[in-house]
């Protein structure tokens, strides 16, 4: 019978660790309206800042849209890419 | 062509000529990467584009067979809504389909899919997606009118779900 092994996060684990941005690159097909409303979906911002963020992505090729713990950032950017937004994961600079 | 609510369940598009019918025939066929691996690639981003070894290596294993389903499903439901369409009969003025409003999200991301894979496949620039289409009888150019088609409803379908929600 295989042994079972719990590994436990430990709080300093976590805190060391801190913090992971999850941003949205831009790409040429993805309609402006639909960029911002999965923004307003997937982390409940309000459409004004939805849409700060999708413009800052149209205009700089890039937003941060969330920071913070690596496991809310890697479940945010699956999200993303579940709706076919270019996502990746990366941590802030300290 | 119109796209409206006909009621609280009911999204009809209409009247779609034969060509439109064609187009939306074929979201599952456009929607599908082949054997492209740019095209893969852009369906299933590394998350840390390299920068993470293990991080992208969980992704593969876990997340991209997630979405991969998730992808399908919509296709799935789309490919269900077109079933029969367009009927055998001509229509007067032609043809109509009608849409659950609670499929839009599928639509939405079948037809967003679609474009991505057509934007790869034809290597679609900036200048193509913003500019007028070549009236040349090319094959890379009726895919760009069929990419803007498929983009014309994804906007219609977001403002009514906007709309909804507001």
């Amino acid at each position: 019978m295989p042994e079972t092994v719990v590994v436990e996060e430990t709080q300093s684990d976590t805190l060391l660790d801190l913090p992971w941005n999850v941003v949205v690159h831009n790409d040429p097909v993805n309609l402006m309206s639909y960029v911002a409303r999965v923004f307003q979906k997937v982390f409940g911002y309000s459409k004004e800042r939805a849409t700060r963020h999708m413009m800052e992505v149209h205009q700089k090729g890039r937003s941060i849209v969330w920071t913070g713990v690596r496991e809310h950032a890697e479940a945010y950017v699956q999200k993303l890419h579940g709706h076919l937004l270019l996502a990746t994961l990366e941590k802030a600079e300290q | 062509m119109r796209i409206e609510r006909i009621d609280s369940k009911t999204v009809k598009l209409g009247p779609l000529d034969l060509l439109y019918c064609e187009f939306l025939n074929q979201i599952r066929a456009a929607a599908d990467p082949g054997d492209s691996e740019v095209a893969r690639q852009r369906l299933f981003p590394a998350p840390t584009t390299g920068k993470h070894a293990e991080i992208d290596r969980d992704w593969l294993e876990y997340v991209e067979p997630e979405l991969a389903d998730l992808f399908d499903s919509s296709l799935t439901i789309v490919e269900k809504d077109l079933n029969g369409f367009p009927p055998h009969s001509t229509e007067e003025l032609g043809y109509s389909l009608r849409i659950p409003f609670s499929h839009l999200d599928a639509w939405i991301h079948a037809l967003n899919q679609a474009r991505l894979m057509l934007a790869e496949r034809y290597k679609f620039t900036d200048d193509d997606m913003n500019g007028e289409i070549a009236i040349d009888g090319a094959e890379r150019s009726l895919a760009l009118f069929q990419e803007h088609f498929y983009g014309y409803i994804i906007e219609c379908f977001v403002r009514l779900l906007n709309a909804e929600e507001s």
